[in-house]
Parts: C-alpha cells; sequence; structure tokens
C-alpha cells in the first residue's frame, strides 16, 4: 500500500507518528511530501526512523509551491499512490478538524477521489481512485 | 601563477558559478542541496535509518557494481585512493613546516555527502572519521540553512567537541557538486606549529581548561568562491605564533582538496554521476563487510579485557595556570573488547576515571579515530580503509570521563597522552586473538608511548616571534613483534609512515642545534623479541630571547606492558642543563656532552658544568631556555614479547653492538654473560668496543636465574591476600593512586562493585582521601556537562549515555574465573575455514 504523508508546517510529528502507526504497512513505500515552507524534515526523520521503528522504506520528496494542487496529485498519480495523509493543522471552536484550503483542493480535484477519515491528528484520503 | 594554473583557476570558478545558479534555483523550488532535491540533513537521516534498520551501510544489501564488474570496481576506487594520495605527496611540498614536508604529518579524506569516508590517503590516518564527525556537525546543525553550504566554498573545524583530537589539527573541507547536488566533501588536515595557546607550541601542557588550549575554529565557513574571506585571512594568524607557516598549511591543505575535487569530476566526467555515487556507497559497505570479515578470520568471539595506566604529573610545578590544577593525574584505562558473533565489535571504556585539569582529555571523535588508526594497521591492511569499519563497531564511552568528556570547559591539546595509552591493551587484545587463530606473523606487543615531545617558542635566530614542534616523535620504537623484533625508531601510532625528519630541516625552523643524535639502549621492552628502540636528541640553544621549552610524555609509568612475558618500554625522564660552560668548550675544542646513552653512569654530567636537572617525570611546564643551555629529546621504545630469559645470546650480543642494550643490562635483563675484548672498534651506533659471548656462563646464569624467580614466586592466593590486606588498611598507597581508583569508582557503579567484590572489600569501602584529592574530586564532578552538540547522529548514541546505547556486557565480575570460557558452540556466525589469501 502506498501512501503519501504531506507535511506543510514544522510541527507535524503526532501527525506522522500517526500515520506510521496507524495508516501505513510494512510494505510500503511512504512518501513524505514536503511542501514549503517547511525545509527540512530531517529532524523528523531522527526522531521517528521511520524503517527501524516501523519497518517502513520511505522516500523524501518536495514539492515547489504549498499551493500546487496539481503538482501533488500529478505525483499521486506518478507513484500509485493508495492513501494521503495530511495532519490537522486547526480546529473548530469544538474541536472538529478543519479541512484547509490545501485538502480542500484534493478532495474536490477532478482527477482523483477517495474515502476521507479523520484521525486524531491527521486527515487521511483513502481508497484512492484517479481519472486519467 | 603558470597560464596552466590559471586557466584551471578559471574554469573551477566559472564551473562554480554554473552550480551556483542552479543551487539558487533548486532552493527556490524549495529542494535541498542533496540527491534527488533532499535536504543534507534529511539524507544524513534516511541514511541511519536504513543502515540501522538493514544492518547494511545505506540499505546496500548486494553491491551491484562490485559483483557486475570487480574489476572495474577496483579501478575505480584505486583511481580516487592514488589521486588522494597524490594530493598528499604534492600537496604536502606547499608547507614550510618540517612537520608536514619531512614528516608528513598530512593526510586527507574523500567523503559522501552525509559525511563517510569513502577513502583516504596515508598520512594521518586518525583523521579517516574526525573529519566526518565535522561535516555531520555541520548538516546536523543546519548550517546548509545557515551559513548555506555552496559550490566553492571552504569550510574549516579544529574542534575536538565537533570532530578533530586536538586542536592543532587544522582540516579544511569543500564540498564538491555535480548539477547542482552535494556528491561528495574533500577534506584535509595537518599539525600545525602553533595554536596560538598560552604557552608555545602545537599542543601546549600547562593549561587547565579549553581557554588555554589555543584557538578554536569550531566548523566555520572561511570563503567562498574557493577565495578566502578577507575577514579569516586577517583573523587567524594573529592567533598564533606562526602566521606564516599556518598560511602555508592552509594552502596545502586547499591545494589538496582542489586536487581531490579535480578528480572526483574528471571520474564523473568518465564515468557519470551515478557510477560515482554507487560507487561512494558500496565502498563503505564493502569497508564494512571487509572488517567483520577479518574480524571473523582472525580472531574469536568473546571478550578481551586489559587495563592501563600513564601519569600526568603537575603537583608543584611551575606555570600550571590555576592552582586548582596544581594536581598529579593517573589514567585509568580499563578496556574491554566484545567481539560479537557477527564479527562487530564493541569497545567499552567501563570504569574510565574522571576527566581532570589538564590538556590530556578525549572526545569520542578522537577515540574512534585513534581505534581505526590501529586496526588499519593490524586488522584490515588490506581491506578498503574508510568508515565501513565505523559501522562495523561500536563504543561505549562513559560520559564525563577521560574519554568522553561532554564539556566544552575541558582541555584537548595532547589528546593523544592518554588516547595512546589507553590503546596499549587493545593491541594485545588483537594480538591475543591472532595467536589463538594462528596468524602468528601478525602478532604485535604494542606501539610507543609517543613521546617525548619537545615544544617551545619565544624569539628566535631569526628575532621573530616563533614556536616549535620537533616531530622526531613520528620514530618511535615498535613493539616486538612474535616472529621478530619490533623495528627500531620506526614510525609512531597515528602515522605508520613517520620519518624523524632531517636534523638539518629541524635546524632550518628551530633554534635548536643538534649535538647528537643516537639510538638509545634499554628503550625497547626486553623480551624473547625485542621491542624496538628509541633514540634521542641532545640539543642546544642558540640565537634566542624569551625562549621557553618543556617536555610531554610518559615519565614514571609505562603504558606499555610487555605481551607473553615480555617486558614494558622503558618510561621517560627529563634531561636539562641550563647555564652551563658549552659555549667555552666549543671555544677550547673540549668534550662536550651528545649522548645520554648510559643515564646512571654519570657521563653527561661528567662532560658539562652548569645547572643540570634529571627527573624521573616525563611532564613539564614551559621553562626559560638561554643560548648554550641543553635539551634531551629522548623518544620511546616499543614493549618485548616473550620471556627475556629465552631470548638466542646471539641476538643480545648484537643489541649490544647495535647500541639497543647497554652491556651491563645484559646480564640484569637477558642473563647474558659478555666480555669486552676490544676497546677500539666502532659500530654503526654509538656504540665502541667489542664484546664476546661468554655461552657456558651464559647458560650458568640463566639457570641460577630461573632457580631465583622460583624462590621468589608465591601463589596467587597469597600475593591476593597480601594486596587486599593493603588495601583495606591502605597501606603504602599514595594519595595519587587512591584517588585515581577513587575516580573510577565514583564514574562506574559496576567498577565500584566489581573493585569491592573482588578485593573482598565492606560494601561501603571507599578510598580516604587527602583533603585536596576529594576536594579536586568533587570540583570535577559538579562541574557536569556542556555539551557540543544538540543534535546527535544515531552512531554517537553508542556513547551518549542514554536508553537507545546497544547492550554493553561488563564482564568484570569477581566470580569469573577460566572455567566460565565459552564452550566450543561460542564461535561466529556463518564462519568460513581461513584461506591462503587471509
Amino acid at each position: 500500500m502506498t501512501t503519501i504523508i504531506i507535511i506543510k508546517s514544522a510541527d507535524q510529528r503526532s501527525a506522522v507518528t500517526e500515520a506510521l502507526d496507524s495508516v501505513v504497512d510494512a510494505e510500503g513505500p511512504v512518501y513524505f511530501l514536503r511542501l514549503p515552507p517547511v525545509r527540512c524534515l530531517g529532524p523528523l526523520v531522527q526522531d521517528l526512523n521511520p524503517m527501524i521503528e516501523h519497518g517502513v522504506t520511505y522516500s523524501i520528496e518536495c514539492l515547489p509551491e504549498r499551493d500546487d494542487v496539481s503538482g501533488l496529485v500529478e505525483f499521486a498519480i506518478e507513484v500509485d499512490a493508495d492513501n494521503i495523509c495530511i495532519g490537522i493543522t486547526s480546529r473548530t471552536m469544538t474541536g472538529k478538524a478543519q479541512i484547509d484550503e490545501l485538502m480542500e483542493s484534493i478532495l474536490l480535484h477532478e482527477r482523483l477521489s477517495g474515502d476521507i477519515i479523520v484521525g486524531d491528528h491527521l486527515i487521511v484520503l483513502e481508497e484512492l481512485e484517479y481519472e486519467m | 601563477m603558470s597560464q596552466t594554473d590559471q586557466n584551471k583557476a578559471e574554469e573551477r570558478r566559472t564551473e562554480v558559478q554554473y552550480e551556483q545558479r542552479i543551487v539558487s534555483e533548486k532552493r527556490q523550488q524549495n529542494r535541498g542541496i542533496g540527491w534527488n532535491g533532499k535536504t543534507l540533513r534529511e539524507q544524513l537521516a534516511v541514511l541511519e535509518d536504513k543502515t540501522e534498520a538493514t544492518g547494511n551501510y545505506a540499505g546496500l544489501s548486494k553491491l551491484s557494481l562490485k559483483a557486475d564488474d570487480p574489476i572495474r570496481y577496483e579501478q575505480l576506487y584505486s583511481r580516487l585512493r592514488a589521486d588522494l594520495v597524490s594530493a598528499r605527496e604534492i600537496s604536502k611540498e606547499v608547507s614550510a613546516t618540517p612537520i608536514v614536508e619531512q614528516e608528513g604529518e598530512l593526510c586527507y579524506g574523500l567523503f559522501t555527502p552525509e559525511g563517510d569516508s569513502i577513502a583516504v590517503s596515508t598520512g594521518i590516518i586518525v583523521h579517516v572519521h574526525t573529519m566526518s564527525e565535522a561535516i555531520k556537525f555541520m548538516i546536523n546543525h543546519d548550517y546548509e540553512e545557515s551559513p548555506g553550504i555552496e559550490p566553492g566554498d571552504i569550510f574549516v573545524n579544529n574542534d575536538p567537541h565537533v570532530g578533530d583530537v586536538h586542536p592543532c589539527d587544522l582540516m579544511t573541507l569543500i564540498p564538491i557538486f555535480q548539477e547542482g547536488e552535494l556528491v561528495a566533501w574533500a577534506g584535509g588536515v595537518n599539525h600545525v606549529i602553533d595554536t596560538g595557546a598560552v604557552g608555545p607550541g602545537s599542543m601546549n601542557v600547562s593549561q587547565a581548561s579549553r581557554f588555554g588550549d589555543g584557538a578554536y575554529y569550531t566548523a566555520r565557513k572561511v570563503g567562498e568562491d574557493f577565495e578566502l574571506y578577507n575577514s579569516w585571512r586577517k583573523e587567524y594568524p594573529a592567533k598564533t605564533r606562526t602566521p606564516n607557516f599556518l598560511k602555508l598549511d592552509e594552502r596545502t591543505r586547499i591545494t589538496g582538496c582542489l586536487m581531490i575535487r579535480d578528480s572526483v569530476k574528471e571520474l564523473i566526467a568518465r564515468t557519470g554521476v551515478e557510477t560515482f555515487k554507487q560507487l561512494s556507497r558500496e565502498a563503505i559497505e564493502d569497508g564494512r563487510r571487509g572488517f567483520r570479515s577479518r574480524i571473523k578470520r582472525t580472531m574469536l568471539p568473546g571478550t578481551y579485557r586489559g587495563a592501563s595506566f600513564v601519569d600526568a604529573l603537575y603537583e608543584g610545578q611551575k606555570n600550571v595556570t590555576r592552582d586548582y590544577a596544581d594536581e598529579n593525574h593517573i589514567m585509568h584505562a580499563p578496556s574491554e573488547l566484545h567481539i560479537r558473533g557477527d564479527g562487530s565489535f564493541q569497545v567499552s571504556f567501563e570504569g574510565a576515571n574522571k576527566w581532570g585539569w589538564h590538556p590530556f582529555n578525549c572526545t569520542p571523535a578522537a577515540i574512534q579515530g585513534g581505534i581505526w588508526v590501529m586496526l588499519t594497521q593490524t586488522v584490515i591492511p588490506n581491506e578498503l580503509v574508510n568508515d565501513g569499519a565505523y559501522y562495523a563497531c561500536d563504543f561505549h564511552l562513559p560520559v564525563g570521563s577521560w574519554a568522553n568528556t561532554q564539556n566544552t570547559e575541558t582541555a584537548h591539546a595532547y589528546a593523544w597522552h592518554f588516547l595512546v595509552s589507553a590503546w596499549a591493551p587493545l593491541w594485545q587484545h588483537l594480538s591475543r586473538g591472532y595467536y589463538a587463530r594462528g596468524f602468528w606473523e601478525e602478532i604485535n606487543a604494542g606501539n610507543a608511548n609517543t613521546s617525548n615531545w619537545l615544544q617551545g617558542g619565544g624569539i628566535d635566530q631569526f628575532d621573530k616571534l616563533h614556536a616549535v614542534n620537533s616531530f622526531e616523535a613520528a620514530c618511535e620504537g615498535v613493539g616486538a613483534r612474535y616472529v621478530e623484533d619490533g623495528e627500531p625508531h620506526a614510525a609512531a601510532i597515528w602515522n605508520p609512515e613517520g620519518d624523524m625528519g632531517d636534523a638539518e630541516a629541524w635546524e632550518r625552523v628551530e633554534p635548536l642545534p643538534f649535538l647528537g643524535r643516537a639510538v638509545k639502549p634499554n628503550t625497547g621492552g626486553a623480551g624473547r623479541r625485542a621491542g624496538g628502540a628509541g633514540f634521542e636528541s641532545m640539543r642546544t640553544v642558540r640565537d634566542v630571547s624569551r625562549w621557553l621549552l618543556y617536555e610531554m610524555g610518559n615519565g614514571y609509568m609505562t603504558s606499555d606492558g610487555g605481551l607473553f612475558g615480555g617486558y614494558p618500554a622503558a618510561s621517560g625522564y627529563i634531561l636539562n642543563a641550563q647555564d652551563t660552560d658549552l659555549k667555552e668548550r666549543f671555544e677550547n675544542g673540549e668534550d662536550y656532552p651528545q649522548h645520554d646513552l648510559d643515564p646512571e653512569s654519570g657521563g653527561f654530567e661528567s662532560k658539562i658544568d652548569g645547572d643540570v636537572t634529571r627527573r624521573p617525570e616525563g611532564i613539564s611546564t614551559p621553562k626559560e631556555f638561554t643560548d648554550y643551555d641543553m635539551y634531551l629529546n629522548y623518544l620511546r621504545g616499543g614493549s618485548g614479547l616473550g620471556d627475556p630469559l629465552e631470548r638466542d645470546p646471539e641476538d643480545v650480543l648484537s643489541d649490544i653492538h647495535d647500541g639497543y642494550v647497554l652491556p651491563r643490562h645484559a646480564e640484569d635483563a637477558y642473563g647474558v654473560v659478555v666480555e669486552k675484548v676490544e676497546v677500539g672498534a666502532k659500530h654503526n651506533s654509538a656504540v665502541q668496543g667489542e664484546w664476546e659471548l661468554d655461552e657456558d656462563a651464559t647458560e650458568r646464569l640463566r639457570e641460577r636465574r630461573m632457580g631465583e624467580r622460583a624462590e621468589k614466586a608465591q601463589p596467587v592466593s597469597e600475593w591476593y591476600d597480601e594486596q587486599r590486606d593493603r588495601i583495606r588498611a591502605e597501606e603504602n598507597l599514595i594519595d595519587d593512586v587512591k584517588k585515581t581508583y577513587g575516580s573510577s569508582m565514583r564514574m562506574s557503579e559496576q567498577f565500584a562493585r566489581f573493585f569491592r567484590e573482588f578485593w573482598d572489600l565492606p560494601d561501603d569501602f571507599n578510598f580516604d582521601l587527602s583533603e585536596q584529592a576529594q576536594r579536586s574530586l568533587d570540583n570535577r564532578f559538579d562541574s557536569g556537562c556542556r555539551p557540543m552538540w544538540d543534535n546527535a547522529t544515531r552512531k554517537q548514541k553508542t556513547w551518549l549515555d542514554i536508553d537507545e546505547e546497544p547492550y554493553v556486557p561488563y564482564t568484570w565480575t569477581a566470580e569469573r574465573s577460566i572455567r566460565d570460557l565459552h564452550g566450543p558452540e561460542s564461535t561466529f556466525s556463518g564462519r568460513e575455514r581461513a584461506t591462503d589469501d587471509d
């Protein structure tokens, strides 16, 4: 099962941990997709050690622009991703996860469809299907 | 600059400008300078994760480049390595200091983007890993963000807490880019003459802390576009007594690094960047496998144990920078070498005592570098020498000990004093393994304590502020081998290519004319195979003012025990003469001392009038010398192997004629009786006279000696009882010894428990220390840690005293006996029979 974990802000440790614990499987692969303004995932990887701790094979990719949904979807199609995970960065007054612009753009993208699951720290778009 | 050189420089600048444009574009796209857009820190993190998870470097289970075309693989690697050696041989001619130009105290390495060494040149190969740590420091502390790592950049480091042995080894590092990706680093390091410490020379001894060690340059960028910053050019020369030498040293290093860069670019142009990347990865995994393979073939799995000590005596010395540093130190280095079933090994210094207010403290980079330099001469001389070995070993270095201070207040100017002494048992651990497996040609009793270090400075013969650092210490006697004697005055542990240098070359840069240079008798340890003899130089002083000189080495103690019954090498001593009548003797054509071949004979004192100082210590703080004063530079010998009474008497006779043994000591040490038959005969040594062997008298003497041994011998149980009572009563135990053990017990609960159980002491036993000793320990233990690294690497966690440290067995237990040996099932996994190639 191929998973993309999108990292778009500095403090995403909880979200990534949840993704590694609950979403990805050891068959992998996992793609950590780094978006601006995040410059480096080194500290996160050094902290979590996905291969040592979770047995997953993974790589780190980056996109030049945060709001480039087309690029993101192209990448997902290229790697034939089954899941896309994004960390929850804001919540409503009642504690519910808010869908940000990026996630909204992904959900509304015409070439992509799937089921949405809301976790403790992240939102997962799973069972992805693609319109070629 | 010649037209060719100008063209080359212009070509490099054009290349760099092109690379910089690509890097800038990538940055705007949020891409790093690592491979496939990763940042260097991401790349290092992924590499470490994969390496540890899979047990193979970078997860490489197959060496496809090597497997598909092994000849090409060897050619490509050999080309790189040959170019590293060429870079060293050529660039060392740029340097003005004999330390580099004569003795070759220079080394280059080629490193992966993550900082792992792919290949190293000859020279001070301790730095196979120190530059690695410096690169990893820059990566893990986000230098890619600030100050940036760009094509054409030049970095420098000499900080042991980052990655170095001691501050006089200055390193230059330059990144190598290809199409906007950092594909490798080139690094060069050399030993400089003077660090601008509180005393002159490269390794001052009188400081109590880092703040007297000299100038520290902690992993900093000092240039761009292959040009040094003006601010750097103006800054560092003022921090040393020998600025012109340091400038040329820097040019040396940059020259070599640029040559290496050219070699890499040329290889990439020929074979493609993907081949280079694959080669750099595979070479390290190959090195790792080669190391384990050699361990499996030459050693037995299990634990090898030993301990060593060395003295560093400061009590009563003048010019110690702090009153609280006015004390004696003894380094205690209990060591365990655990060799695991898969051929990896762990070195543990559990029980090492606390760091001190002296410049002999070590950092992990120093310890690890020292291990490599030892291993490359013993275990892996014919395998790839790179950081593959680093990934096959781990280290347990107790935090707060002299081996791993984790305190940036500590001084490190001469970390080698403790390093070399601490390794002495490790050589012997390896030798025991070789003996058990039958590789007798590889057995070596160890290496000399590399000293004396002649250092000093002041106003020299050219009326300039200057410093000196004689590197005759690169040429010590080597420990005896099982199959042959040790080589006399041959090399140093840290530079197997060591050379004592031409006397004339030293005299050009040191106002210290040679009066004599000779093999020094009785310096190599006695044994069936004798340790290699050391040598000595007698120097005087000329045309100086406010000139300081000092000694540095072991004195009361020898850290190099003999092996299999061999005797240790001789320890050191200090001999100076001041306010002498040497000038008058020169003018009158009278005799004067050229040597001190027989310290007990009075020969030296009979040929000079003046204030003669003879001391059994090996360390002195800087003292003032004037014209016609004299200084003995005594370079040590190696330890012996086997019972001296088994040495062939004819060999002892040769030893006498070669100047390795004094005639009267032939009887004392070897039980060999000789008679002088001619007075005038000369030999190819300082010895004059001819001796003959009295075979019958020798046989009788040796029989008598064996009888005396039997008479004097006592059961271990009796000896044990005496020593235990002595410890309990603290009888005839000087404060320095008690302080040493007290420090180890305080550092390590395991050691304390072992010590008390072994000697059957009460559970609450502690040595009763003097108030001064207690205060000294309290001061140091209360100092805590001041670590340099904010973000450790994965491998550093093996010595950072945290939960993730690999299991460290502790085998010093009182109840362990020879009956506890592993059974025959204890062997290496996947073992194969040794072949002729082994």
